[in-house]
């Protein structure tokens, strides 16, 4: 498990993460997500032990012990951080960065680095400064998964890959999760990536963590309704109704609720008559705009070019 | 199971040798430029040995101070180039956060490569000097003193420690450092700053308040690194020592204490007991690097991942940097031939430049440099306040003589290339400023006129000089003191080589007084630039017994010290122009040692006018040299001091009749014949000179003037006169004959070895010697 109480880190007077709380669970896959510059990589390299929160503290299991992550040899032989502009040394391969890592991952294995290398289609005897984006991305994968790390933090692992591998680099996740019980973190601006692989997601907005919940709770838990009234409504009337997004349109109202439909539709009972009620599942990605709008202005764009 | 040997910080280690054995070749590289690699192009290049560029460039290295500090260059620079290497990764953001995130401990991680660096540099220091000593010995044969092995031991010691010390401070500016640039800067302001320092209590308290902090003794501008280790004891091995690195000194110098048949067993037990490792220095120098290191490993545990990229230099650092390296400058700049108007104002101009392109380079942009401005200008100012209070004299400091009731003891030393006074007693190997026109007839060119105090008396070293305790030196020394400051402060833009008023204008020399007081202080004073009337009244204090007895227990003490081996000396004697010098050879070592005795007494007792402006005949020369030509040449014989006749090899003694124990000694041998030369007078010839009559050369120092005259006879000169044409410095004017019946009046007047505060006339004496060959002398005799 990660474990992260109350932190705050700045850069040169610049907050970027305030009181963050966050607990990721063993043997599950966490995804990080927010927009550009929300503190992702910042927040990755916190877990990842590589920066000193200014406040807090940033723990995880190893073995029965639970540990500060911060500058913790111990705790970074148990853990793998692939980065968004990874190092590789200079001239080599992916059969010698294999060489490298081995020597500080006590359970790497060269077997495994060669099935994964022939899975992902790697030459492991080609320089890896004459790979392109993705084939370095895939040989980062392939060093991250046969190291048997017990915490996997990957950012921004997908970009540059086509969509078969980041299909097969899901499969790989998951079973590689499965197979050992570690616990993956992946940071990504993108939504879709880490639909189908993560347990649970982050969302990172304003320096803290705004939303942080399983996948499958928040798709049941937040719906996008349409709910047609018998008569003309206005706005005020559902002033006290905590509906997301509301927008109305004569008899129609749209709006996004986390509230159970029964209970929804049941207040909304009181309002007027209910000819039509509709709800639909959101997509991770409706809630994560959801959530980071949430209190604040829509962006108004319609009509911007005209 | 292939996790029993699992070993991460084994892996490191050996990841960090695999990438970075390579940098054994920079120091292997750069100390071999000075020891065995140059030897061996040295040794290939013999067709033009001292014409080649590696010969040119021994020729330079040659004494042991100008090698030191050249290896002293090379061990920073070595130090900086695998600080730069082994620590660059933290400028590099994927790098630094790859590597750190690796399951080696910070701490292992910074000892590993530390040590790795280190050891790569004690490594190839090591190597280096095995090779040159190995090269040394198959050249010499073997090392039968074993001061050889005892030169190397301690001298790889020493050099080693110095560059892992610099080594270390460098890698705490790279571990502070976010950008190479901003290493760049901190390395640069390691480098300069404490130089600068230097500079700075140099400059401002010689230039505005005659005093260093420095202290006296120890003013030279050396990196204080190097003063740690280079003081006392192995400042003489570092002489031997680069002797002993240079091809062609291998068989001159170093080969002396190896080979006992050739050498003086006293030189020999000399080395034996003198060559001592400091461990004193070392061992402080040794705890120094180990607190740097200990502070470097706490720096590069704590430094935070996100500091990888970012600007910045600590403000304190980037002012004393820009205050450092704009004195440093200006002052070098005045140093040419400027005033200190002038260098307040390129200081002040120096300043706001250096310190605004360090706020941009520092703050990464020009914009936040200029939000800087309050900074620039409150530093400015208050550099520039510290810089006017010392122009003012820092509120009496500059004039401050302490009271004679508070004083216990006076020492003054006067080092310089002045103008007049050295050498009264001869010196005629400084008048031609090192390359001797001693001919074997004995032809002088124009000698006898002495310049500066005399170097014999006048130790190089502060420490070496007369303690004055008594009342009357005492109270000399403040007035001379009064005296030199009552002239006012003289920089080098005031000196006019062509001022009618000889005396008054000041040259290029500098005079130290130290006050001790009864109360346990010290006071210092440091001038610079002092006239010739205030040279001439310096001299006068040699007229005391501290002097006297001081110069006397120097020289004959060497005989106490077993140092001055009187038998293989010897002395020689003849006319002052006109004929060869005569070797004495007919007298034993006892009466080498009596002449000697006998000489060195008179001297002492001569007065400081007797010395120096003496105006009567003088009788003859007496030539004190070392037997074997081998000495003669100016090289180290006794290596001892600096100031004894060791030194030179020869000395030569204008003998007056003050001279009494001497004549008594030469009249009691029947030797005073030989001041009685016969000759046969050609033609006498003169010509004008003006009083001031030496040049400066490029480094500021004044030096001799050399004039070709039509004869091709290269004279060094006192002269200038209108007619003499600076651009070909071919003196041009005609000589005027003298009529015979003047002759003699002429020569006799010539023959004096007074200074002079004013111009005069050359004597050109044109004769035939005892082999019918036509020789030319030329002889100064000053205006009444």
């Amino acid at each position: 498990m990660i474990i992260l109480n109350n932190v705050d880190k700045s850069f040169s007077g610049t907050e970027v993460l305030k009181d963050i709380n966050l607990e990721i669970c063993d043997s599950s896959i966490y995804g990080l997500v927010g927009y550009n510059g929300a503190g992702k990589t910042t927040l990755l390299n916190l877990i990842g032990g590589l920066y000193r929160p200014d406040k807090g503290e940033v723990l995880a299991d190893i073995g029965e012990k639970r540990i500060k992550t911060t500058a913790n040899e111990e705790y970074k032989r148990e853990s793998f951080c692939v980065f968004d502009d990874p190092y590789h040394l200079p001239q080599a391969t992916p059969e010698s960065m294999a060489r490298y890592y081995r020597g500080f991952y006590r359970n790497f294995s060269p077997e495994l680095f060669a099935k994964l290398c022939k899975i992902l289609d790697i030459d492991p005897e080609k320089r890896l400064n004459s790979f392109s984006k993705g084939m370095k991305r895939k040989s980062d994968l392939c060093f991250a998964l046969a190291s048997k790390a017990r915490y996997l933090l990957l950012d921004e692992s997908f970009d540059g890959l086509d969509p078969g591998v980041r299909m097969t680099v899901k499969d790989l996740l998951l079973e590689y999760m499965a197979d050992t019980g570690a616990t993956v973190v992946m940071a990504s601006h993108n939504l879709h990536e880490l639909e189908g692989v993560c347990d649970s997601v982050g969302l990172l907005n304003r320096q803290n963590i705004v939303f942080s919940c399983d996948i499958d709770d928040a798709r049941s838990k937040y719906r996008r309704y349409r709910v047609g009234f018998s008569s003309e409504v206005t706005e005020n009337k559902f002033k006290n109704f905590d509906l997301g997004n509301l927008k109305c349109e004569g008899k129609l109202i749209g709006f996004i609720s986390g509230k159970e439909p029964e209970t929804v539709r049941e207040r909304l009972a009181l309002v007027g008559d209910i000819i039509l009620f509709e709800d639909h599942p959101m997509t991770l990605e409706e809630i994560f705009r959801y959530e980071t709008t949430k209190g604040g202005e829509e962006i108004e764009i319609s009509g911007l070019f005209s | 199971m292939r996790s029993r040997g699992f070993s991460p910080d084994a892996h490191y280690l050996k990841y960090v040798v695999k990438r970075y054995s390579w940098l054994a070749l920079i120091p292997v590289a750069l100390i071999g430029f000075h020891t065995w690699i140059g030897n061996l192009i040295f040794g290939v290049e013999t067709a033009s040995p001292h014409g080649s560029f590696v010969g040119k460039y021994y020729r330079v290295v040659d004494t042991g101070t100008a090698l030191s500090d050249t290896i002293t260059y090379a061990s920073v620079l070595v130090g900086f180039l695998i600080a730069l290497i082994l620590f660059s990764f933290l400028w590099n953001k994927k790098e630094n956060s790859s590597t750190l995130s690796l399951g080696v401990s910070l701490k292992n991680q910074f000892l590993i490569r530390y040590l790795f660096g280190a050891g790569m540099i004690t490594f190839s220091y090591v190597l280096s000097f095995v090779l040159s000593y190995t090269m040394a010995m198959s050249k010499i044969g073997s090392d039968q003193t074993g001061l050889g092995i005892k030169y190397t031991v301690i001298y790889v010691l020493c050099l080693t420690l110095l560059a892992l010390c610099v080594y270390t401070v460098f890698a705490i500016c790279a571990i502070l450092s976010g950008r190479f640039v901003d290493y760049l800067i901190g390395a640069t302001g390691v480098i300069v700053i404490p130089y600068a320092i230097g500079q700075i209590l140099h400059y401002v308290f010689k230039n505005f308040l005659h005093g260093s902090l420095l202290g006296i003794g120890r003013s030279g501008l050396v990196l204080a690194t190097k003063e740690v280790l280079y003081e006392g004891n192995i400042e003489h091995i570092t002489d031997r020592f680069g002797a002993f690195t240079s091809f062609d000194s291998v068989f001159d110098v170093f080969a002396v204490p190896l080979d006992p048949a050739s050498v003086h067993p006293e030189e020999l037990d000399f080395f034996r007991n003198a060559v001592a490792m400091p461990w004193g220095t070392f061992i402080i120098t040794l705890i120094l690097t180990a607190a740097l290191a200990v502070f470097a490993c706490i720096a590069f545990i704590r430094r935070p991942v996100e500091k990888t990229g970012m600007a910045g230099i600590c403000p304190p650092l980037t002012v004393t940097a820009s205050i450092s390296i704009s004195l440093f400058v200006s002052s070098f700049i005045c140093e040419l031939n400027l005033n200190r108007f002038l260098l307040m104002f390129i200081f002040s101009l120096l300043f706001a430049l250096v310190f605004f392109i360090l706020n941009t380079v520092c703050t990464a942009g020009i914009k936040s440099a200029f939000t800087h401005y309050p900074q620039v200008l409150a530093t400015a100012c208050t550099v520039w306040l510290c810089v006017l209070v010392c122009f003012f004299g820092a509120f009496g400091y500059s004039n401050y003589i302490p009271e004679e009731a508070e004083i216990e003891k006076v020492v003054m030393n006067y080092i310089g290339n002045p103008v007049i006074l050295r050498g009264a007693k001869g010196g005629w190997e400084t008048m031609v400023s090192g390359s001797s026109q001693f001919s074997n007839d004995a032809s002088f060119t124009i000698d006898g006129y002495v310049q500066g105090l005399n170097f014999i008396y006048w130790w190089t070293y502060f420490e070496d000089m007369p303690v004055l305790t008594s009342e009357s030196d005492i109270s000399k020394a403040i007035e001379i003191h009064k005296y030199v400051i009552s002239e006012g402060m003289k920089f080098k833009s005031d000196i006019n080589y062509r001022e009618p008023s000889y005396g008054e204008s000041p040259f290029h020399a500098q005079w130290y007084i130290v006050y001790y007081l009864k109360d346990g202080s010290r006071v210092e004073r440091y001038y610079n630039y002092v006239t010739l009337s205030a040279a001439e009244r310096i001299a006068s204090i040699e007229d005391g017994d501290a002097f006297r007895e001081h110069y006397i227990e120097n020289r004959l003490g060497l005989k106490g010290a077993n140092v001055f081996e009187y038998g293989k000396t010897s002395f020689e004697i003849g006319d002052e122009f006109f004929s060869n010098l005569t070797a004495l050879n007919m007298l034993t070592s006892e009466e080498n040692y009596e002449l000697f005795e006998a000489l060195t007494r008179d001297f002492a007792e001569l007065s400081y006018e007797d010395r120096y402006f003496y105006n009567g005949k003088v009788l003859g020369i007496l030539r004190f040299a070392a037997e074997n030509n081998y000495y003669t040449d100016g090289q180290v014989i006794f290596g001892f001091g600096g100031n004894a006749p060791e030194d030179r090899g020869c000395d030569t003694w204008y003998i007056t009749e003050k001279y009494t124990r001497t004549l008594d000694f030469l009249e009691k041998h029947s030797l005073t014949d030989y001041f009685n030369a016969s000759m046969k007078i050609i033609s006498v010839e003169t010509q004008p000179y003006n009083a001031y009559s030496y040049g400066v050369n490029e480094t500021g120092h004044g030096a001799l003037l050399f004039i070709q005259s039509a004869d091709n006879v290269v004279h060094t000169s006192v002269v200038i006169d209108s007619d003499y044409d600076e651009e070909t410095q071919v003196l041009s004017a005609a000589y005027t004959q003298i009529p015979e019946s003047e002759w003699q009046s002429y020569i006799d007047r010539s023959r004096a070895i007074a200074a002079t505060t004013k111009g005069g006339i050359i004597v050109r004496i044109i004769y035939k010697n005892s082999s019918d060959e036509t020789k030319i002398i030329d002889r100064l005799i000053p205006n009444e």
